[in-house]
């Protein structure tokens, strides 16, 4: 990973492939026939509207909840088979993820580097997201952009080649939306892979390499921010959010899940 | 699927700060089952001896006091805890690390036994120093409180994979809790009891518990010999155990 240099081979195949993923709630298909494919080095975003179900493809390629059909790799290995092998390689940081209240967080970053074999130095990882002066603090008591910075550190610190996260930086102040992108650049130069699941356009446009877009079940576009923008533009000074809108419609429908 | 030695220490850690830095939950798992023994105590000391179990009144409750003291720690302070960290997703974020759910298990049930013989321990003492247990029953008496600790608290980890809703475990588990020592002869003895109440409380397990502290303490007579109360326990906790790690959900 990024904050502690380390030499390493290289790693040449996808870091995630996903392969006709369906996904139902009963009667309700959420996410049909999708395929995805994230790459060592890249930053993918997923891009869709709340409750599109970009938590749910998340949760099936971490094999938090069971798909109906398709298949997902992780490093080359098949999800279903191999979720334990697959969970020391991947780092996580769910979306609205809760913690020990009561655990200060030096404790908490102490915890879950235990349960990595070859953890990384957890006061460095504060350090790069800025924890250390408030390291002592306890959970209950961070403010949303604390609890944000914490979870993304607990994903680094298992020293992950790919890194998953779920709207990292919704409802927090640009200062520290900044520093997440800044850290994750960074682990993209180390040749990381991450998938980072937004509604932000401004953050998929200036972080991410290439993006999905997530729209009635499908992916409905996918390229590099730029692709995607000449791809589906209506008039020339369209943005990314306009051609999301374009894409995924303007009204306020109801959600999926 | 192995136990990891260095986030089980951890877990275990964390576990107890959880808990001792929690004035409610310290006080309802740790305090509470002393101020029934000191209810009880003074109550002793103005109700007449049993003429015909030849004992006072704290004498033949002080065992089902530890029960309950227990109880707490198995119900209250495991089945609701563990409900409360699914509910506000603590497992789901710990099921996306490496953490296996035996060592996760494991932690809990430590942490629970080291509560839980706290209060063995201190029960151990108190009972010395109120001439409610002999010098030569110390040692079974912290046994029996142990293997009693351990069913108790595999059945903590059972609701807790049961139930959804910590409001629910709660009430349930508050409500259930008096019937099931009544039922199980800690309080009352059984044989003042219908018929159809002493059939039901061969059903429970706190019965078998109940009756081996009464075989060691009191020297009442019980259905099954001392060892006999030992092996149900101890195949009614493998059981459980078995169920619960069938039935555990971390979401």
């Amino acid at each position: 990973m990024s904050i502690v240099s380390k030499e390493e081979v290289l790693p040449s195949e996808p870091s995630l492939i996903v392969d006709n993923l369906t996904k139902n709630y009963a009667d309700n298909i959420v996410l049909d026939q999708l395929s995805l494919t994230v790459n060592p080095g890249e930053i993918h975003g997923i891009l869709g509207r709340n409750g599109i179900g970009k938590t749910t493809l998340i949760e099936c390629v971490v094999g938090l909840r069971p798909f109906n059909q398709g298949t997902i790799k992780v490093g080359g290995l098949d999800i279903l088979s191999n979720r334990d092998e697959i969970m020391r390689q991947v780092g996580i940081q769910p979306q609205e993820a809760n913690l020990f209240p009561r655990l200060s967080i030096e404790e908490t970053m102490q915890l879950f580097s235990s349960f990595y074999g070859d953890p990384l130095a957890y006061s460095e990882i504060m350090n790069v997201l800025d924890l250390e002066r408030i390291k002592n603090k306890r959970v209950k008591s961070l403010s949303t952009g604390q609890k944000q910075r914490l979870l993304v550190a607990l994903s680094l610190i298992g020293d992950p080649s790919f890194i998953i996260l779920d709207e990292p930086t919704t409802g927090i102040d640009p200062q520290v939306k900044q520093l997440i992108w800044k850290v994750l650049q960074k682990e993209k130069t180390d040749h990381n892979a991450i998938l980072l699941s937004t509604h932000n356009m401004e953050e998929a446009e200036k972080i991410c390499d290439r993006v999905s877009i997530l729209h009635n079940k499908k992916i409905v576009a996918s390229g590099t921010p730029k692709e995607i923008i000449m791809n589906n533009r209506k008039i020339m000074n369209d943005t990314l959010e306009d051609v999301f809108l374009h894409l995924t419609g303007s009204s306020l429908r109801g959600e999926i899940d | 699927m192995v136990i990891d030695k260095i986030a089980l220490k951890y877990l275990v850690i964390t576990g107890l700060k959880e808990i001792f830095r929690e004035p409610k939950i310290f006080f309802f798992t740790l305090l509470f089952p002393f101020f029934f023994l000191a209810m009880f105590g003074g109550m002793s000391t103005v109700i007449d001896p049993s003429e015909e179990l030849g004992l006072s009144f704290i004498e033949y409750l002080f065992p089902g006091i530890l029960i309950f003291a227990l109880l707490s720690v198995g119900f209250l302070g495991t089945s609701v805890p563990l409900i409360e960290m699914r509910q506000k997703g603590i497992l789901k974020t710990l099921r996306t690390t490496p953490l296996n759910e035996i060592t996760f298990i494991f932690s809990q049930i430590i942490v629970r036994l080291i509560l839980g013989f706290m209060q063995i321990f201190i029960f151990t003492i108190l009972g010395f120093f109120m001439g409610l247990i002999s010098l030569g029953n110390i040692i079974p008496f912290i046994l029996i409180g142990l293997i009693g600790l351990v069913m108790i608290l595999t059945f903590g980890f059972l609701l807790g994979g049961i139930f959804n809703k910590t409001e629910l475990a709660s009430g349930v588990l508050s409500f259930g809790m008096m019937p099931l020592i009544m039922l199980s002869g800690a309080m009352l003895p059984l044989h003042i009891l219908p018929d159809v109440f002493k059939t039901i409380s061969y059903y429970i397990p706190f019965t078998y518990l109940t009756e081996l502290f009464h075989q060691v303490l009191l020297d009442l007579d019980a259905a099954l010999p001392i060892y006999g109360n030992v092996i149900v326990l101890l195949i009614i906790s493998v059981a459980i155990f078995l169920l619960t790690k069938l039935t555990f959900r971390w979401t």
